[in-house]
Formats: C-alpha cells, sequence, structure tokens
C-alpha cells in the first residue's frame, strides 16, 4: 500500500536514486559560474537575449549597446519603469523646477561637441571628449533602483560603466580624499539658471571609496539609447543607494579633492540634505518621512507606497563602506 | 421703465449665468475624474491630483475673494449673486484635496496621517485652513444667516480672511523644499491685492463715506464727497441750506449738507437724469458739542427730514445728527422700502466713516417703522427678492446694524395705517367721489360717536378694499411680466382715492388720548375730510410695485413686527396729544420689545410737537440722555 503516514518520515529511497555529491556540487558551480558573469559565451549571450528582453528599446534615440553587468547587485529583476515616465518625470532644477519642465525644455541642451574635465589631485589631468569617454570601458546594462529624496521612486536601467574605471585610468594622488562633480551651467540653454533656487553650477561628490564602488556608475545611456537630454545627457553618474540629487547630471568636469565638497543641496538647506544622503527609512527629512515611497508607474491612483529599504536595498553591496559610521548623524 | 437696468444689464444678470458659472466651476472636477479613469493624470497620478485639486481650491479662494472688490470698483452689485457658488466651490475642491491626501497619499490610515500632520507642519496647515472653512461653507444658506444674524454671520465669515493667509503659507512651506516661490508669490500677490483692497478701504480716509465708494460705477472721477459746510458760504443766503436760522450762540455746532452716493435702484425712480446717472441721497449733518461719541440718523421713507426739529437739540446735548432723506424724498409714488433701508444703510456708514462707531435711529412717525425695519434686516437679512420677484439686492455689507432706535410720534408703518385709514366707502376706484353711505364715516348719519356694529362693519370693508386692490395689483403685475415685445412695462401708476378715514380722528372716545378732533393734516372734521379727499395723499399715487413695497397687506417693512426681531435698546416717546398715534399704537411697539424698551410719554404733545419748544427740549434731553448712556 502506498498510504504515506508521518511515520514513512524515515523510509528513505533508495541510495542509487540519490544525486551524487559530485554532480549537485558541479550543477551549483554551474550556477554561481553564471552569476558572476564567468560562464561561457553561450549561457552569457542567454542570459544576455534574457535581460534584454526586460527592457524594450524605445526607438527614440540613437542606440547604445551593451552587455548586462556581471557587477554583483547591478541587475535589479524588478520592473523597468516605462519609458515615458522615466523620462517626463525629473527633477533637473537648470530646466525648471516642476517635474515635467525638463522634459520641456531640455531640448536646447547641446550635447555635441562634449567634454568632460578631470582635475585637481591626480597625476593625469584631462580633458576628455565624449567619443574617449564612451570607448574607455565596456557599456554595461545595469538596472538600478532610483529612490529621490521627495518620496517617489522608479526602475531605471542605465548604460554606462563603474565610474572607478575612469578613476583609475587619472591616477588619483594619495592626498585625493572626495570626488566632486560639476553639472553644466549653461545661462544661454538652460533656462532654470537664471532662478536662484541653487547655487549654480550644481555640485555634487562623493567619498573616494564611495567613488570606486563598482555599483556607482557613469553612464551614458537609458533604455538601450543615449541619455535623454532631461536625463543627463550626455553623461552623469548614478549612485543607486543615495537619494537621486546625488547623482550628478549632464558633467562637465570631474575633480578630485581633499576637502569634502560643498554640494549644492547641502549649501542650499544643509540640516535637510547631508553630504552623504544614503536612502535610509529610518532617518526621516526634517519636514517628512523616508520610511516609504510611492513607485512611479506602478498601478495608477490606487497603489499602496512601498516599503523604503536601507541603502536603497544595496546594503549586501554598499553596507561595509558606512561601517561603524552613525547613519543619523552622517545623514 | 427699466432703463438704466436694461442699459447695464450685464452678461452675468441673464438667468443662465448662475447654472452656466457652476457648469465651469465643475470642469476641473471633470477633468481630473476623467483623467484619473483613464489613467492620464502621468507618472505620479497621486501627486498630480493632490496637487491639482490643491491649485483649483487656492483659484477659487481667489475669485470668491475678488467678488467683492469688483462688485464694488464695477460697480456691478449683481456679481455678489456668485460669491456664494464660488466660495462653495473653494470648499468642495478644498475637501476633494483632503480627501485623496488622505486616501491615495495615507491610505487613509489615521495613524500614518497623525504622524504626517506631526511631521510636516505644512499639512498641519492646510488641515487648519479645511477646519476652518468648514463653518463657513455650513453657514452659506440663507436661513444660517438668519439664524446667526447678519452681523455675527459677516464676522464668522470673516474668517475667510485667516484662511487665506494658511493657504499661502500652507503653499508656502510645501514649496519651501524646493526654494521655489514663483507660483507662491503669485497667488500671495493676488490675494495679498484682494485683503488689501479690503484694509485701505477701511482705513481710508475718515471723511470719505463708504457709500461714495460704494457707487464709482460711472467713472465720474469725482473727488470723494464730504459733508460740506454751507452756512456762510457766499451762496448761502438763497439756495443753500440754513442752519438754526438765528445767529448760533458759540457752542452750537453749525450744520452742514451731507451728500451721500447711494447704489442705483433697478427701476426709474426719478424723472431727473442726473439723479438717475448718480443717485445721491442728502442730508443735514450737525456735528455734535464736544467729543465725538454718538451719532443719530433721522430719517422718513418720503419725508424730508433735513430740518427735523431733533436735529440741533440733539448735537447740543452731544449727540451727532443727521437728518437724511431717501431717494424718494416727496415722492412716495415709486417708493421700495426695500431701498430706503439702502439708503439708510448709506447714512449709518457715512456716519462710522466719519468716525462713530455708535449709531443710534431716530424713528419719528413714519421714520419708526423705517427704523424697525432696517435694523431687523440689519441684524438678519432675510430679503432677498422684491414682492414682485426681482432680486432686491441688498447686502449684509449695506445695512450695518446700529446700537439703539428712539422712537416718537411713531406709526406702525404705511402697510398698517393703509389699513386703518383706508376709505371703505369708495365703491368705485374710478371715481374720487362715490361713497357708500352706510360705510361713510364722515356721513353725520354713521357718527361720531360711531357704534361698534359700524366700526365692524367699516373695520371688515376697509380689509376688502385693501384686499382688492392688493388682487388687482397682483394680476396686473402678472399681466406686464407677461410681456415679452421689447421695451414692454414692468410697472405702472394707478390711483387710490380717499386714504383717510380713520374713525379715532373724529371719535376722541375710541382710542383716547388727548388729542383734539382732526388730522395731523387738518383740524376739525371737515380738515380731516378734506385730507380724504385731497388731490396728494399718502398713497394717492402708487405704481404697482410701491403699493406692494408699502401699502400691501404684505409689506414687508411694518413697525412692531420688525421690532421684535431687533435686539437693541429702544426708547419710545408717546406724544400725548398726537391725532395719529394712539395708546393701542404705544402698546403694539411695547408688546414688540419687552424687556428692551423704555417708553416715556410726553404729556400733551402733538404729532410735529409744532408750537411746542419746551417739550422739544424735554424729548431731546431724555433722547440724548438714553443715548449717550448707551
Amino acid at each position: 500500500m502506498l498510504i504515506k503516514t508521518r511515520r514513512d518520515g524515515f523510509n528513505h529511497p533508495a541510495a542509487s536514486e540519490i544525486t551524487p555529491q559530485a554532480a549537485y556540487r558541479q550543477r551549483r558551480d554551474l550556477l554561481r559560474l553564471m552569476a558572476g558573469g564567468a560562464a561561457g559565451a553561450a549561457l552569457a549571450a542567454w542570459a544576455s537575449r534574457e535581460a534584454m528582453a526586460a527592457v524594450q528599446r524605445p526607438g527614440k534615440l540613437p542606440a547604445l549597446p551593451s552587455q548586462p553587468s556581471a557587477v554583483a547587485g547591478a541587475v535589479t529583476m524588478e520592473k523597468p519603469t516605462p519609458y515615458e515616465d522615466a523620462t517626463g518625470y525629473n527633477n533637473f532644477y537648470e530646466f525648471g523646477t516642476d517635474k515635467a519642465d525638463p522634459a520641456q525644455n531640455a531640448h536646447t541642451l547641446r550635447t555635441a561637441p562634449w567634454a568632460v574635465e578631470i582635475d585637481g589631485l591626480v597625476k593625469k589631468p584631462a580633458k576628455f571628449a565624449l567619443d574617449d569617454l564612451l570607448k574607455l570601458a565596456p557599456q554595461e546594462e545595469r538596472i538600478y533602483r532610483l529612490r529621490c529624496v521627495e518620496g517617489w521612486s522608479m526602475v531605471i536601467p542605465w548604460v554606462g560603466y563603474s565610474l572607478a574605471e575612469l578613476v583609475r585610468r587619472v591616477e588619483p594622488l594619495g592626498s585625493a580624499k572626495f570626488v566632486e562633480f560639476h553639472t553644466l551651467a549653461d545661462r544661454a540653454t538652460m533656462p532654470g539658471i537664471r532662478s536662484s533656487v541653487l547655487d549654480w553650477p550644481y555640485v555634487e561628490g562623493l567619498r573616494m571609496d564611495e567613488a570606486l564602488h563598482p555599483l556607482t556608475l557613469l553612464s551614458f545611456g537609458m533604455y538601450g539609447e543615449v541619455l535623454p537630454k532631461q536625463n543627463g545627457a550626455p553623461v552623469r553618474v548614478v549612485v543607486p543607494w543615495k537619494y537621486g540629487f546625488k547623482s550628478a547630471k549632464s558633467l562637465v568636469r570631474i575633480r578630485f579633492t581633499e576637502q569634502e565638497p560643498k554640494t549644492a543641496w547641502n549649501k542650499a538647506a544643509a540640516n535637510e540634505y547631508g553630504f552623504y544622503s544614503n536612502v535610509n527609512p529610518d532617518v526621516a527629512h526634517p519636514r517628512w518621512s523616508q520610511a516609504t515611497e510611492r513607485r512611479i508607474g506602478e498601478g495608477g491612483l490606487f497603489a499602496k507606497r512601498r516599503k523604503t529599504l536601507l541603502f536603497n536595498g544595496y546594503e549586501a553591496q554598499v553596507g561595509q563602506l558606512y561601517a561603524g559610521m552613525d547613519l543619523k548623524k552622517n545623514y | 421703465m427699466r432703463a438704466p437696468a436694461q442699459r447695464r444689464r450685464a452678461a452675468w444678470l441673464h438667468p443662465a449665468a448662475k447654472p452656466l458659472l457652476f457648469a465651469v466651476s465643475l470642469l476641473p472636477f471633470a477633468w481630473l475624474f476623467y483623467a484619473a479613469a483613464t489613467d492620464q493624470l502621468g507618472a505620479n497620478p497621486q501627486e498630480h491630483l493632490i496637487r491639482s485639486l490643491g491649485d483649483w481650491t487656492l483659484r477659487f479662494l481667489c475669485l470668491t475673494l475678488a467678488v467683492t472688490p469688483l462688485r464694488v470698483l464695477a460697480a456691478q452689485p449683481a456679481l455678489a449673486r456668485f460669491r456664494r457658488m464660488l466660495g462653495l466651490f473653494t470648499y468642495f475642491y478644498a475637501s476633494l484635496h483632503l480627501v485623496s491626501y488622505a486616501w491615495f497619499d495615507m491610505g487613509l490610515d489615521p495613524a500614518e496621517i497623525a504622524a504626517d500632520i506631526a511631521k510636516r507642519p505644512f499639512i498641519l496647515v492646510g488641515f487648519a485652513a479645511f477646519v476652518l472653512l468648514t463653518p463657513l461653507a455650513a453657514t452659506s444658506f440663507n436661513r444660517a444667516i438668519r439664524a446667526l444674524g447678519a452681523a455675527r454671520w459677516q464676522a464668522l465669515h470673516r474668517a475667510v480672511y485667516a484662511v487665506a493667509g494658511l493657504v499661502i503659507l500652507h503653499f508656502f512651506w510645501m514649496r519651501a523644499g524646493k526654494n521655489d516661490f514663483a507660483e507662491v508669490f503669485v497667488y500671495a500677490g493676488i490675494l495679498g491685492v484682494l485683503l488689501g483692497w479690503r484694509l485701505w478701504r477701511r482705513w481710508r480716509a475718515p471723511r470719505c463715506s463708504r457709500a461714495t465708494r460704494d457707487s464709482r460705477q460711472l467713472s465720474f472721477s469725482l473727488p470723494c464727497l464730504r459733508a460740506v459746510p454751507v452756512t456762510g458760504s457766499p451762496a448761502g443766503g438763497s439756495a443753500a441750506w440754513r442752519g438754526g436760522g438765528k445767529l448760533p450762540p458759540m457752542s452750537t455746532p453749525s450744520p452742514q449738507l451731507a451728500v451721500i452716493d447711494v447704489k442705483p435702484g433697478a427701476a426709474l425712480e426719478s424723472q431727473s437724469g442726473l439723479q438717475l446717472l448718480r443717485p445721491r441721497i442728502y442730508g443735514a449733518f450737525v456735528p455734535p458739542a464736544g467729543a465725538k461719541r454718538v451719532a443719530a440718523i433721522v430719517m422718513h421713507p418720503t419725508s424730508n427730514f433735513m430740518g427735523h426739529y431733533l436735529l440741533e437739540p440733539l448735537a447740543r446735548r452731544g449727540v451727532a445728527c443727521l437728518g437724511l432723506n431717501s431717494r424718494y424724498a416727496g415722492n412716495d409714488t415709486l417708493l421700495l422700502m426695500e431701498r430706503v433701508i439702502q439708503d439708510l444703510g448709506a447714512g449709518v456708514q457715512w456716519l462710522r466713516a466719519q468716525g462713530y462707531d455708535q449709531v443710534v435711529l431716530v424713528g419719528n412717525s413714519g421714520g419708526a417703522s423705517l427704523a424697525a425695519f432696517y435694523q431687523a434686516q440689519a441684524e438678519h437679512l432675510t430679503i432677498d427678492r422684491l414682492l414682485d420677484g426681482d432680486p432686491a439686492g441688498l447686502s449684509p455689507e449695506d445695512l450695518p446694524p446700529v446700537q439703539g432706535i428712539a422712537l416718537c410720534g411713531a406709526h406702525e408703518g404705511r402697510s398698517a395705517l393703509m389699513r386703518k385709514w383706508i376709505d371703505p366707502s369708495v365703491f368705485d376706484e374710478a371715481d374720487p367721489l362715490s361713497a357708500n353711505p352706510d360705510l361713510d364715516m364722515y356721513d353725520p348719519a354713521n357718527g361720531p360717536p360711531y357704534a361698534p356694529a359700524f366700526l365692524a362693519r367699516f373695520q371688515a370693508a376697509q380689509q376688502g378694499r385693501l384686499a382688492r386692490i392688493d388682487r388687482w395689483v397682483r394680476e396686473r403685475l402678472a399681466v406686464l411680466r407677461r410681456l415679452d415685445a421689447p421695451g414692454s412695462p414692468r410697472d405702472q401708476v394707478f390711483v387710490i382715492h380717499r386714504t383717510h378715514a380713520d374713525p379715532r380722528c373724529l371719535d376722541l372716545s375710541l382710542d383716547a388720548n388727548d388729542r383734539e378732533v382732526g388730522s395731523v393734516w387738518g383740524s376739525g372734521a371737515a380738515g380731516a375730510r378734506a385730507v380724504n379727499y385731497a388731490a396728494s395723499q399718502m398713497g394717492r399715487i402708487t405704481s404697482l410695485t410701491a403699493f406692494l413695497s408699502q401699502w400691501s397687506p404684505a409689506s414687508r417693512a411694518d413697525g412692531p413686527s420688525n421690532l421684535a426681531k431687533t435686539r437693541v435698546p429702544v426708547l419710545l416717546h408717546t406724544y400725548t396729544a398726537d391725532q395719529s398715534t394712539f395708546p393701542s399704537t404705544r402698546e403694539a411697539w411695547l408688546a414688540a420689545a419687552p424687556g428692551r424698551i423704555r417708553t416715556i410719554d410726553v404729556k400733551g404733545g402733538n404729532h410735529y410737537l409744532a408750537g411746542q419748544p419746551r417739550l422739544v427740549e424735554q424729548v431731546a434731553d431724555e433722547m440724548a440722555d438714553w443715548m449717550l448712556a448707551l
């Protein structure tokens, strides 16, 4: 009788039916290799096919081919935000303070020719033309969560490579402790510059170890295409575990310094926007809670807010950068 | 007959204007609802919805607060009829704003809402504005105005100014995070202008009349009109008003001409083009001896009171006194009591603008019911239409309440007089000589003295005649109002013969006092009869609408019933030799204001205290004491 009872618990199948240890270990290794991006070309192609299928090219701008990123944590499986939301709902104050302003006004931005000046405490200061920057390292696709300090979030498939690639190339001096990012401030093409909302140019900064973290992305594209102007074309940084304003757009200068950079929002309201600005549900903004977020493009009017995750869900990757630091003090 | 009104008839007077505004005001809601249903609210639909509703709340608040300045500056009083609707739409959008915040942002979780309010002061401020707006919305209907009384209702609704401040703070604070105040400043600027205009209007040069400012309707750029001293002016000898007659002693204040602009009426009320273009009323103002403490207005619906015997005696005793004429001085043919109280209100505002916070109405003779009618409406404005159905155009700010009413020689009102004085013996309305001897009080066969049976028959016939005329007036009015050819009349005049038949004029045993036989307008029985047959007497020629307002049983301007609706202290002087007010008249007034009416009999006083200067001084003494003690 094949009636199983609780007493059958110790009735093991025949030893021959048990997978040999060596075999299952091999299968796990294969999975591990795949996860680590070190699998064979065929597997990589297969994996990339899957990844590309997740993000449809909108077909609005020139394509920017890329490979799926092998960096740990760089490809979330969450559903990317619809392209029109990611390009129509932006904070880019150089083009106006309303969310719809950048999409409306940024067409005046001239992205060619474009160069990024690298200076400060480096052995090899240089002025990189955009084309040279594009070719500096292989372009990867990374699907990051993006959490705005205002309490909303998106999921964006960026294209770019780790900022660390560029940093190593210019060989920072031992005295360089911070990296400063300068956004273009062109009165002629950026109508928002005329307002005194912020002290232009927009300056952001990272600690050297933050800048060298593989998740810190120098981005040139999104959704498989070059960056739309309202999203910070032609080149920007993306720091996925920090509030969105830390990720400076339309970079014209990257400077290495010994002193902590004076960043734009910190200058505007130091008690509200700290230098670190790591995503943290437990550290409220002085004027609102950061415990939850509104995921843009998710479920319409009646959708519930999501719980915000520490370091925007990248704690496993970046947590050690802040070991022993009081995150409430260093907000 | 409505030339001026038609000439200025603007789009917003169209009957469809209100429904149209209602529909237009619903458009933002309709669009947001449609966009929400079809997922067109953009990337962050919750935020878009909440902010749009907030924006619309603010816009409707601005519109609501713009109504009064627009109404006054453009002299389009009819605009006031949109204010309530706009105010309620403000509340409508505020409610939706709050609900969508609580629902879509906070998931209707009370704990989360409480935490959010604690965390975000701007939400608390917005919520406070909503809470403050709620009683305003809840008391927006007419019955609430009546229940609260106009003064308290108005005071309550001034809370909207605080709401405006809170709303701007809410918006400012919300935008503070972005340092982006451009839009905030635009709205703050608009609200600042709208509220600043009110302040400016309030604190403007105190010698300017507010009524003057209310009437900038014809873009005349006349300077604000003041009380103009006319005694001693070069032209003073002939045309100008001469105060006092004799050389006044040093302490006697000199009378001044008060010229007060008023709102135009709806109908042709004058044959003077000047008066039509720029309606003005005139008064004689006598400043008080000594400090400004209390001011009195002596006014009659139709008699010229600029020379009233109480003006200077009261002023000498420290009461500023304004003898005011209505726009119908000498013309009761077209007189609408609802317009007369508007004129009286202009006088009250004028005195307030002169710096008199305490204002008292002196209701003498036919002015008594006017004073009571005015104060009743000032305390609880209930009239929004005239009896013919046309808009009355009254608003609470036209009728500032006063602090007391002093009555003397006080009739119960024009409608009450007509009821008691109309001659029931007329059997042919077209023939002033037709007289049914059975009902003719001037026929010696009937008295005096009059038998109770005759009096009962007589009074029933009086009511019958008045009711017949009233019915005819209403039918006639209905006929006129059905005419739709352009230029059709809306009113007409007709004649009521013989309106002076009060048995008490001849029979002194009825309602007995110290009077002599006769009428206030003619002594002896023959004098009273002559008045009854006179070509120009009370209500002789009257328009349909003026009949309804003054003489009809439906008139709302009777004295005691209106006095009963007021809350202010009352002083009543009864002249015991009056031929037109009687002990029953005094009883009617006393019953209307129990506990707050002081009554004084002026022994031997006739209706005008004519030839009784000592009695004038006595009345002035008692009135001034009472007024200064208020």
